[in-house]
């Protein structure tokens, strides 16, 4: 919970990159359990980099990442998602040849936590569908959904695997604004179940609405930090860094 | 007209083969992408099980399906961790070139040591059931071959049960789709793929027990399978059992009929045919969706 003795991710000093470019550049910022932390900044600015980073995707060239107490830095992506790291992606991966409920599925009986019984296993999956609202499309495969609804099924195949922090990168970009309510008040949802979510996004009124922090990223360096009205007020960083889509 | 009409049936019953040395091609290239072209020599070395269990212990073939596929598993399991693992990590087009590299060199080593081991003869096993023909319209239908082809469609319904309902077949669909995402929920990749390839050699070693009680087997018949099934998963599509199954069979009569009209000699000749024109006309494969 906020406020407790160590945050659940710690990041310090860490920097990638990519040729000439440094992508990270000397970052360090926390999120507590139950939190959701906004990273904002241009495109370019190295939040999806960032992800990747926390993830296991992407080796960083100095830094170290924290998780749970335990030194990650070094750790395989699959070892990470094991202590409860998931992320979604920026371009939705869900398995394409796969039924909605499969997709949810293959995670409930590998992921954290795995259940063995094929039926509980089946059981939790369904229930995953309903909370983001795609239970109707259960043996649609993933490749026939809608945009929204593959972002949404992206996200119940995360849940499953029962993540201590969520790492989405732009959520809720693509969606209509009804469907954006309904995803702003699923990511409340997961918060109060005790999942600390870090949230890269472009639009202003679902990080306004969810977010308990913000690190603002510019050219891979923090540049501002602190709670949405303390970022917003910031003209500066209004103008210049919420790359508007 | 009875002539013709026995060359159909007769390039259907060997299609059915064709079709299922096919799918243990491709489910090895849809799932790892590479192409295993050792894949007609793994065939071989179920027939000679076959034969070898036969002429020693009396085994009729089509109980020898079953410790021809577990052994071919085994082998497909030692070469995939011996020399095709390697290749996991490598970007899409390397991995697919250096796969097909690793298998010339396998499919050599096989051979040649298949030909020290037993010898360049053809070998055939002529059980009782041999003779027995029933009739079909006009035409007749050798017993055996009817039941390698009832066997290898069995055989591929049970795959296909496999991967749709069984947890480590969605497993190994889900690593088809995306290694990175499977992994990320918790699916033991590595794994995956080695039973993958085992899977794929193991239906590689089925098909050989089959050929044994229709066809000779020798050191040399490997690289021809390969290529009949290479053209079968260009015919029907990667991903596609029965697709895969059917096209099998379209080219067993394509085969046979080409033969009865042009002469034995084209019978080759129009399986190439036919690969060119799908590959011109329908690239993505007959029963791909996309």
């Amino acid at each position: 919970m906020p406020g407790s003795a160590a945050p659940l991710l710690e990041v310090a000093s860490l920097s990638k990159a990519f040729g000439g470019l440094l992508a990270v550049d000397d970052l360090s910022f926390t999120i507590d359990s139950g939190e959701i932390l906004g990273l904002l900044g241009p495109n370019g600015s190295g939040k999806t980099t960032t992800f990747g980073l926390v993830a296991g995707a992407l080796r960083p060239d100095g830094g170290e990442i924290r998780f749970a107490g335990r030194p990650v830095t070094r750790w395989p992506a699959s070892r990470r998602a094991a202590l409860g790291i998931a992320r979604t992606f920026q371009l939705v991966r869900v398995f394409p040849g796969l039924t909605a409920l499969e997709n949810v599925l293959v995670a409930c009986l590998y992921g954290r936590r795995r259940v063995s019984s094929p039926a509980r296993a089946g059981a939790d999956a369904a229930a995953l569908l309903e909370r983001v609202g795609a239970a109707h499309k259960r043996n649609t495969p993933a490749r026939d959904l809608t945009l929204g609804e593959r972002r949404r099924l992206e996200i119940a195949r995360a849940l499953a695997t029962h993540p201590r922090l969520l790492l989405l990168d732009e959520p809720v970009a693509g969606l209509t604004p009804t469907e954006v309510d309904a995803a702003v008040a699923l990511f409340r949802g997961i918060r109060a179940e005790g999942v600390a979510i870090a949230l890269v996004e472009h639009n202003v009124r679902a990080v306004r609405a969810l977010c308990d922090r913000i690190v603002v990223l510019h050219a891979g360096r923090k540049i501002a930090q602190g709670t949405p009205e303390d970022v917003f007020a910031h003209a500066a960083v209004v103008e210049a860094y919420l790359g508007r889509r | 007209m009875t002539v013709l009409w026995q060359n159909v049936v007769f390039g259907a019953l060997i299609g059915g083969l064709y079709g299922l040395a096919a799918v243990g091609l491709s489910l090895v290239f849809g799932v790892l992408n590479m192409l295993n072209v050792a894949h007609g020599e793994l065939l071989m070395l179920g027939g000679y099980a076959a034969f070898w269990l036969f002429t020693l212990f009396g085994v009729d073939p089509f109980v020898s399906i079953l410790p021809s596929a577990a052994a071919l598993f085994l082998v497909g399991i030692l070469l995939y961790r011996v020399l095709f693992e390697r290749l996991v990590s490598a970007p899409g087009e390397t991995k697919l070139r250096n796969s097909i590299l690793i298998g010339f060199g396998v499919s050599l080593v096989l051979q040649a040591l298949a030909l020290i081991a037993w010898t360049a003869d053809d070998r055939a096993v002529t059980t009782a059931a041999a003779g027995t023909v029933l009739p079909l319209g006009g035409a007749v239908v050798p017993v055996v071959r009817l039941g390698a082809l009832v066997v290898a469609f069995l055989v591929l319904g049970g795959v296909h049960l496999f991967l749709r309902r069984a947890r480590f077949g969605r497993a190994i669909r889900a690593t088809a789709d995306d290694p990175g995402a499977a992994s990320l929920v918790g699916i033991p990749v590595g794994t995956v793929f080695a039973v993958a390839f085992g899977l794929g050699s193991a239906l590689a070693g089925v098909a050989g027990a089959l050929v044994s009680t229709t066809d000779a087997v020798s050191p040399a018949i490997g690289l021809s399978w390969t290529l009949k099934a290479l053209i079968v998963v260009v015919l029907g599509g990667v991903g596609h059992i029965f697709g895969t199954f059917v096209a099998g069979v379209l080219l067993g009569v394509a085969e046979s009929v080409s033969g009865f009209f042009l002469g034995n000699a084209y019978r080759e000749v129009m399986g190439l045919v036919l690969f060119l024109i799908v590959l011109s006309v329908r690239p993505q494969g007959l029963f791909a969706r996309e």
